[in-house]
């Protein structure tokens, strides 16, 4: 088995399972076109269930999605 | 836009920032990062030169969501393992128990395996459920706040809560929230012909 298998997380309640599907394997995440569409245009109201996932659920995956853009667009 | 060769020129050049993405954002695939991006460019080699494919606008958007989308197959493909590694045997999806209660006195470890086995089943059987329902959800906009509603909901927000937050009276969470559960409800009652994730996903609600 390798080392990050090794990391599986543990799952005692359906919480654990919940958490694990949305935060680990994007189970909510938004498509990627609305995705991209938000990060150009933050304040669009339409997008405001995407502004959630972003910023106040803090995806773990979307977050790291625009660390990687803006340091793109920075670079 | 952006020609197959192009396409893997930009691969090459932005292979770091792929991978710094791609730890930053699956720490589970830490060690997993060079061989996804190996097995992502072998797959761009077989693509790109067919007669029907069509380089996209954005080479880096369309980069990262590849490595997302074959993160996310290999972090579900690493799950796969485990629970059948945990099962000993392939066709166990048919096989599970409706319902095993845990013990007062503390699981055995084989409780504790099968505990194991089952929420990984759940988890497999909701994530797909869960993204299916997003997408049907981004189908038509009346239904984005569906979508927020619950997944607030599945963060503990309260419908109270909820109502606040979105700026929408207590009753429409109620109905928006009757409206998700009931769909999810539908399709995993579609896919879990044992229902264990049902009975433990609504038995408290």
């Amino acid at each position: 088995m390798k080392e990050g298998e090794s990391k599986a997380p543990e799952l005692k309640t359906l919480g654990d399972v919940v958490r694990w599907v949305i935060a680990e394997l994007g189970a909510m995440c938004p498509s990627p076109e609305r995705l991209a569409a938000y990060f150009a245009n933050p304040d669009d109201v339409s997008l405001r269930d995407v502004r959630y996932h972003v910023e106040e659920a803090r995806c773990p995956i979307c977050q790291a999605e625009r660390e990687t853009m803006q340091r793109a667009t920075s670079d | 836009m952006t020609d197959g060769a192009e396409l893997l020129d930009v691969f090459m050049r932005c292979r770091p920032a792929l991978a710094r993405f791609a730890r930053t954002a699956f720490p589970r695939l830490v060690h997993d990062v060079d061989d996804l991006l190996q097995e992502i460019w072998l797959e761009l080699q077989t693509k790109v030169p067919a007669s029907d494919f069509q380089a996209p606008r954005n080479s880096e958007s369309w980069l990262r969501m590849l490595v997302r989308s074959r993160a996310i197959d290999r972090l579900r493909s690493m799950e796969r393992r485990v629970f059948f590694s945990l099962t000993m045997r392939k066709d166990a999806d048919s096989e599970m128990p409706e319902k095993i209660e845990p013990e007062d006195s503390g699981p055995s470890p084989a409780t504790h395996a099968i505990e194991q086995e089952r929420r990984r089943r759940q988890g497999l059987l909701l994530s797909d459920v869960l993204a299916e329902f997003c997408r049907w959800c981004e189908k038509r906009p009346q239904r984005l706040a569906i979508k927020e509603a619950y997944e607030r909901a599945l963060h503990g927000q309260s419908p109270a809560q909820i109502a606040e937050a979105m700026g929408v009276p207590p009753a429409s969470v109620h109905q928006w929230l009757h409206q998700a559960r009931e769909w999810v409800r539908q399709r995993v009652t579609e896919r879990d012909v044992e229902r264990s994730v049902f009975l433990t996903l609504y038995g408290g609600q």
